[in-house]
């Protein structure tokens, strides 16, 4: 995957990534709850088919400002977003943006293994089936996303069984089949690994690196070591003093984690932060 | 700057002043080797010979510290690259000991034998590859990075130098075979002194790759 | 704490006034709990010795009430009756406070439901035979057991809005964002997800409410009203066995009066034979 330039500097190996395509493209965004601003001009060019990862201490918006590219925040009452969130050029903060839409789009992954209280292949097929597929291509999109997942061969004997009986890190990669299910373009995932074991997290970032290939990756991580190896970018982001969020730096991974420009950048993911 | 983590800055303030430490180590080592030659004296080149043990082991004792430290704290960033670099300036450090016993192996050689001729160029070469030693340490203390790149520019000296000594010594093999075994073990010296100023290149490569991240080729 | 500092100055050793304290407690605990439970076990004791007899007498079960001084005759109209008020009473309840407690918690968060749910709850059941009587049999002129299921349904109303309420509460947030995050509907997401996981909840909370039901007395006495011959028409009077319980008590015969301990021990048994079943369906509903 890294290719090595004969070149005096060495080449970081995002350049190349650099080139890609936009994909969802965020800027000037602001974020309040009530009175009060919980991220200030934050702004994030996410590329199509990287894995784009947000760090940060805890309470920095990244969260937030994660939950807004597919209007979750929209279930806050008395939340408000200002400014542009760019999905293929259209702005999904836009009170004509058809919601139900966007979340297919825009699928999420989120903290705790979430599977509704259903059968194996009834969390899968949740999506397809509501929105009214037939029958064959249903059992297909669930077998397709189990594969995807690594979790076909693991349950395939037991579809109709409850989802409550698998494992933590298996329950998590139903839900992402869950999710792959309605066929999105992106996917969040809200700190994916934080309630699973290192192994069953190590599968989790192994399974990033494959879909990749086909879709669009946000993170949120608290763990930084998680976000040097799987993500292409990296954005960094802080409290100012107003406790708002802010995007402090943004840019390839490698450089985020080889040599931050922003001496706060250097504090934080050295662990001098306090 | 808050100190979430006083134990690992801890440590790497010692692997620093170990780093230091071994530094001067060698730079006495190279300073008495060149005594030794200079002042005919067997004994200063016997004991530059065995001190060079405690250089090695040293050497050994910061390489398994570096290690024990990228082990157990997953250093990033700057602290990535200090212990990296950190780790290189130790291997080139023991080296440039290496390069002193070798010079102090000569000088008992020749001692053994007449003076070929009066050392001019050769003490001059060993001064500035000396002060060159000496600085590089500075710049590692200060991680002065613009020192660094200056004092790598002063290995075009010591190169002349050589080069010059080389013509010299290979002039004296013609002139009488009697000569050659003196001017062969005094050319090998040379080399050594030039290997040395190559190193301290290598080190200031590393001072600018701790300060930027960038892995750069000064010569 | 208090009573730990005073030990401590005392110069005891701390574990030992930690155990001292501890044995105190533990025995307070204990004598509380006998406190509470032995009227409930004396009563209930009081209850099957004295209804016991009554209950295993012959047509007790079968026959309808005889004329007072005929000896034997049973509570068989009772039993239809109450029967049969409870489950229209629940068939117009559940569905309602069931909607409402699915309304409140998924999409209202008012105050003003909670307000009156718990003021509803808070009224005492004579003020529901009330509302039976004012609403139903003014208008109809006459007594029935529609009058009582309806008088039922308003009293069971709000304990199966609560139960519905926070056993949807209780269905973890993430459930439902899960859902709208596929880009499910709110509503579909209501009904297809989040209720189906609250089910046991819903379901205990309305056989709990059923169970509250079938045990009173003060709403039907205006309502259903009782009668002595078996009666399955709910527009007509209906007997049940909480009033056949009132009635009989008051009257001077030996076998009616048995019979009224029996009606009482027989409408123990059912309120706890639907508690177990709420129970076990709840357990069940865990797995």
């Amino acid at each position: 995957m890294i290719s090595i330039r004969m070149q005096t500097e060495a080449a970081p190996r995002a350049v190349q990534d650099g080139d890609a395509e936009i994909k969802l493209d965020a800027r000037h965004v602001n974020f309040f709850y009530g009175d009060f601003q919980a991220l200030h001009d934050a702004a994030l060019s996410v590329r199509a088919r990287r894995i784009t990862a947000l760090i940060g201490p805890s309470g920095c918006g990244k969260t937030t400002f994660l939950r807004i590219f597919n209007r979750m925040h929209d279930l806050t009452p008395g939340t408000r977003a200002t400014g542009e969130v760019l999905l293929d050029g259209h702005n999904v903060l836009s009170s004509d943006t058809d919601v139900i839409r966007l979340r297919r789009q825009v699928g999420m992954l989120f903290q705790r293994p979430n599977p509704f209280p259903k059968s194996i292949f009834d969390n899968v097929a949740y999506g397809p089936h509501m929105l009214g597929w037939s029958k064959a291509r249903i059992n297909q999109v669930v077998e397709e996303s189990l594969k995807d997942t690594g979790l076909w061969d693991e349950v395939k004997t037991r579809l109709h069984r409850s989802a409550l009986n698998l494992s933590g890190g298996q329950q998590q990669r139903l839900c992402l089949a869950r999710a792959l299910a309605v066929e999105p373009q992106v996917i969040l995932m809200d700190e994916p690994a934080s309630a699973l074991d290192p192994i069953a997290t190590l599968r989790i970032e192994e399974l990033m690196q494959d879909l990749k290939q086909r879709y669009t990756i946000v993170i949120v991580t608290h763990n930084m070591q998680q976000a040097a190896r799987v993500s292409d970018f990296t954005a960094f982001m802080l409290m100012n003093e107003k406790r708002a969020g802010e995007v402090i730096e943004y840019g390839p991974t490698d450089d985020i984690f080889n040599r931050p420009k922003d001496s706060r950048t250097e504090d934080y993911i050295t662990g001098r932060f306090g | 700057m808050a100190t979430t983590r006083t134990l690992f800055d801890q440590e790497l303030a010692e692997l620093k002043s170990g780093v230091v430490r071994m530094g001067s180590m060698v730079e006495q080592a190279i300073a008495e080797s060149m005594r030794a030659l200079v002042d005919r004296n067997n004994a200063l080149a016997k004991e530059v010979i065995a001190r060079d043990q405690e250089v090695n082991e040293l050497h050994r004792l910061l390489r398994e510290r570096a290690f024990m430290i990228m082990a157990t704290q997953q250093p990033v960033a700057r602290d990535l690259r200090l212990i990296v670099s950190f780790q290189h300036m130790v291997l080139e450090l023991e080296r440039m000991g290496d390069h002193a016993v070798g010079i102090a192996r000569a000088a008992l050689r020749l001692n053994d034998l007449p003076q070929l001729k009066p050392y001019i160029d050769l003490p001059k070469m060993a001064e500035i590859t000396e002060s060159q030693v000496h600085e590089i340490l500075g710049a590692v203390i200060e991680a002065d990075q613009d020192k660094a790149r200056a004092i790598a520019e002063r290995d075009d000296e010591v190169d002349t130098l050589y080069h010059k000594i080389w013509d010299e010594l290979v002039g004296f093999m013609i002139q009488d075979p009697a000569n050659v075994q003196r001017a062969a073990i005094l050319l090998f010296l040379a080399k050594d002194l030039e290997r040395i100023a190559d190193r301290v290149t290598n080190i200031a490569e590393d001072v600018v790759f701790l300060h930027t991240g960038r892995i750069v080729e000064l010569s | 704490m208090a009573v730990y500092g005073i030990g401590a100055d005392r110069g005891m050793s701390r574990p030992m006034v930690r155990i001292l304290i501890d044995r105190f407690f533990g025995a307070l605990i204990v004598l509380s709990v006998m406190m509470a439970a032995i009227p409930v076990l004396v009563l209930l004791l009081f209850v099957v010795i004295k209804g016991l007899p009554g209950l295993l007498t012959p047509g007790f079960f079968t026959d309808p009430p005889f004329p007072q001084g005929v000896p034997g005759g049973g509570v068989f109209n009772a039993i239809i009756g109450t029967l049969e008020i409870v489950v229209i009473g629940s068939l117009l309840a559940v569905p309602i406070g069931s909607l409402i407690g699915i309304f409140l918690s998924e999409y209202g968060r008012n105050q003003t439901g909670d307000v009156i749910s718990d003021v509803l709850t808070g009224l005492p059941s004579i003020a529901f035979g009330i509302f039976g009587y004012t609403v139903v049999v003014l208008t109809t002129h006459h007594f029935s057991a529609i009058s009582a299921s309806i008088a039922l349904a308003v009293l069971m109303l709000p304990v199966i809005l609560r139960a519905t309420e926070s056993a949807l509460l209780l269905v973890p947030q993430s459930l439902r964002e899960a859902g709208l995050a596929l880009g499910a509907p709110r509503w579909r997401v209501t009904l297809e997800i989040v209720v189906p996981a609250a089910l046991g909840g819903i379901v205990t909370g309305a056989l709990l409410a059923m169970a509250r039901a079938a045990g009173e007395t003060a709403p039907l006495l205006f309502t259903a009203f009782g009668n002595d011959i078996v009666q399955t028409n709910p527009f007509q009077p209906m007997g049940a066995l909480s009033l056949t319980v009132f009635r009989n008590a008051l009257v001077p015969y030996n076998n009616l009066q048995d019979q009224a301990w029996a009606a009482a021990l027989l409408l123990v048994m059912l309120v706890a034979a639907t508690n177990i079943l709420a129970r076990l369906y709840v357990r069940r509903s865990q797995h």
